[in-house]
């Protein structure tokens, strides 16, 4: 092959560097994402988390390159993975990773399942794409897929059109199709439980643990909800307006979350003990800034309860903190904890800001 | 399983659904009896013709209808109408089958690749469709018809080609709408390249307003191979066109009423047909009327 390749780190799967992202829209150019390094080893569960707008998504639709282009470019940086940096090659040559050693689940699994096809022949078909499977043995194998994804009565399930099934169904239906793969290496999760109840949720992200145990891949979980990292992540990627500001071990950035907005993210996740004392759910006041005009400094100034002017001029260093634990943030580490947080601080709700 | 909520999968498919909602509405029933008349009358014709059509009976020359020999009476060469007017639903038949299919061929080609593809392609493809769109109709068909040759096939062909803008504006636009759904995105990323996803992930759920469209093109072709043949380019004597029936009788339209009302009866009651059952076809396929 004429691209260039990489040998650093043996044990990872995946890795992004300096990647930067534009959208080149009517009202200017967005800046989905900003020099963004990622890296994910093999079998491993990153969780990129961030509120809407930050960058998630085009990171994860980046990888594959189905950013759509125009109005998406990617301007810079590269995607390497096993060895190869995906965004050298043409869509011609990126084609045979998708579905194979790249899965991808999205969001809405209402709408992402093509509506006039059984779902059985619908996996039949990415079976008979990359595996070379008969018809017959496709569909054979599409039931067995509804199975192991825990799919009541499969055998009649796979007669149904997506319309005929529930939200749930449709998702464990599109898990199905991640992994009618010949060796999975990286499923992408985008946001796999937002669309679904919370009992659901818990069924799904369990399965997807199950899953990945078994079949020994890698997931990039991109979800908003820190009660879902907290729960399956094994590392953590924290993103604002498009750049990182966090990352580290899921346990100790939970444990202990050192940038204001990992701060905040986790003071807006609903506990019992909040319910107990009767405090409203709190939440980061203000919006993600809007992208266009963003300069080169700190990207959460203007939400920051401990701003101060410094973060309105320069953009923050890299702080590491422990071994593999760091913060974008010019007082990471200066900081109160979580609980010793101001009341209000992070959590105010007045009436300007509307979350 | 706390989401299994759909025990009871219902047996119901686009087919099914529509044939449902299409027994519900008067009009599409109509609509159904007429074409299936004219169906089976092309297939049929010689079973049901009682005469030759094109034999030529001069002693019996422009006799009254409903007599037992002559049901719709004789024209001005002593043939017998009614056979004429049902070996006359074999061409308009095939005059709708082929230009349909020529305009719904080219115009699937066009409006895919424009509608999926988009860009300059697709602005130039758009230009050229609206300089055939600025033609009146029927004086376009007219100009194929004066290049190609006065005969029914070259009808047909002009026909179908005047018709492509009409199926392209339609497949486009049913595409761009389509293409930006998440399940086209979704396929992408198993892997599926361009051709697939245009052929069978995004044609497929098109087919309902591309459907409509050809139902209403088979009455349109009808109608305006009729008006070919009336004004002489298109079928020529003494092939039993409708509309070529209205032109040479229409001499004796004061004297023998009939010689020009039954074929244009015929032509109303098809084109009336295959309306009736687009139209309805239309408030049974879009999803935005269905409850």
């Amino acid at each position: 092959m004429a691209h260039v390749t990489w040998r650093r780190h043996s044990d990872d799967l995946l890795e992004i560097r300096n990647l930067s992202v534009n959208f080149y829209t009517k009202r200017g150019v967005v800046r989905a994402v900003r020099n963004l390094d990622l890296r994910i080893r093999r079998g491993e569960t990153l969780a990129l988390v961030g509120e809407s707008g930050c960058g998630k998504s085009v990171t994860a639709l980046s990888i594959n390159q189905l950013i759509p282009t125009p109005p998406g470019k990617i301007e810079s940086g590269s995607v390497i993975f096993e060895g190869t940096d995906l965004l050298t090659l043409s869509e011609k040559e990126v084609q045979p990773y998708r579905g194979t050693r790249i899965s991808m689940i999205f969001q809405e699994p209402m709408t992402s399942l093509n509506p006039v096809f059984k779902v059985g022949n619908q996996i039949a078909d990415v079976l008979i794409t990359h595996q070379g499977y008969s018809r017959k043995e496709a569909f054979q194998k599409a039931i067995e897929l509804l199975d192991l994804v825990k799919i009541p009565a499969p055998e009649r399930r796979a007669h149904a059109f997506p319309h005929q099934l529930s939200g749930g169904m449709r998702q464990r239906v599109m898990i199905a199709l991640a992994l009618a793969s010949p060796e999975p290496g990286l499923l992408i999760a985008d946001e796999p439980t937002t669309a679904l109840d919370v009992t659901i949720q818990a069924q799904i992200l369990d399965l997807l643990k199950d899953l990945q145990q078994r079949v020994k891949m890698a997931l990039l979980l991109i979800t908003h909800d820190m009660g879902v990292v907290a729960e399956n992540a094994d590392r953590v990627v924290v993103m604002y307006a498009g750049c990182k500001v966090e990352e580290g071990d899921a346990t100790a950035l939970i444990k202990s979350p050192t940038h204001p907005y990992t701060l905040g993210l986790l003071n807006s996740l609903p506990s019992n003990k909040k319910y107990q004392s009767a405090r409203r759910l709190e939440s980061i006041r203000g919006t993600v800034p809007d992208l266009i005009s963003l300069g080169d400094w700190c990207p959460f100034e203007n939400r920051c309860p401990f701003v101060q002017p410094i973060c309105r001029t320069q953009f923050p260093p890299r702080v590491e903190l422990a071994d593999g634990h760091a913060a974008w943030c010019h007082f990471a580490g200066d900081l109160p904890a979580g609980d010793d947080l101001p009341a209000g601080a992070a959590g105010q709700r007045p009436n300007e800001g509307e979350g | 399983m706390t989401d299994d909520t759909t025990l009871h999968i219902p047996e119901q498919s686009l087919f099914r659904e529509t044939i449902v909602g299409l027994s519900k509405n008067k009009g599409a029933i109509a609509g159904l009896i007429i074409i299936c008349l004219f169906i089976i009358s092309a297939l049929g014709a010689p079973l049901i013709a009682p005469h030759d059509p094109v034999r030529q009976v001069i002693e019996h020359r422009l006799a009254k209808p409903f007599t037992p020999s002559y049901i719709l009476g004789t024209d001005d060469l002593g043939r017998d109408l009614f056979s004429r007017i049902v070996y006359g639903s074999r061409i308009s038949l095939i005059i709708g089958i082929v230009s349909v299919g020529i305009s719904l061929s080219f115009g699937l080609i066009i409006g895919t690749l424009s509608g999926y593809y988009g860009g300059w392609f697709d602005r130039i493809v758009m230009r050229l469709i609206d300089i055939m769109l600025a033609f009146p109709y029927i004086l376009l068909t007219i100009v194929i018809v004066a290049i190609l040759g006065a005969s029914l096939l070259n009808a047909m062909i002009a026909i179908g080609i005047s018709q492509i803008p009409q199926y392209a504006r339609v497949v486009r636009a049913t595409v761009l709408a389509e293409k930006e759904n998440d399940y086209v995105v979704a396929e992408r990323s198993l892997g599926a390249h361009d051709l697939e996803l245009m052929l069978r992930t995004i044609l497929p759920n098109c087919i309902a307003p591309i459907f409509v469209q050809a139902t209403l093109g088979i009455g349109d072709a009808i109608l305006s191979s009729a008006a070919l043949s009336f004004l002489g380019l298109g079928a020529q004597p003494p092939t039993p066109e409708w509309g070529l029936m209205v032109a040479t009788a229409k001499e004796f339209v004061t004297s023998a009423w009939w010689v020009v009302t039954f074929p244009g009866i015929a032509i109303l009651l098809t084109v009336l047909g295959f309306n009736l059952m687009s139209d309805s076809l239309r408030d049974v396929l879009d999803p935005r009327l269905k409850d």
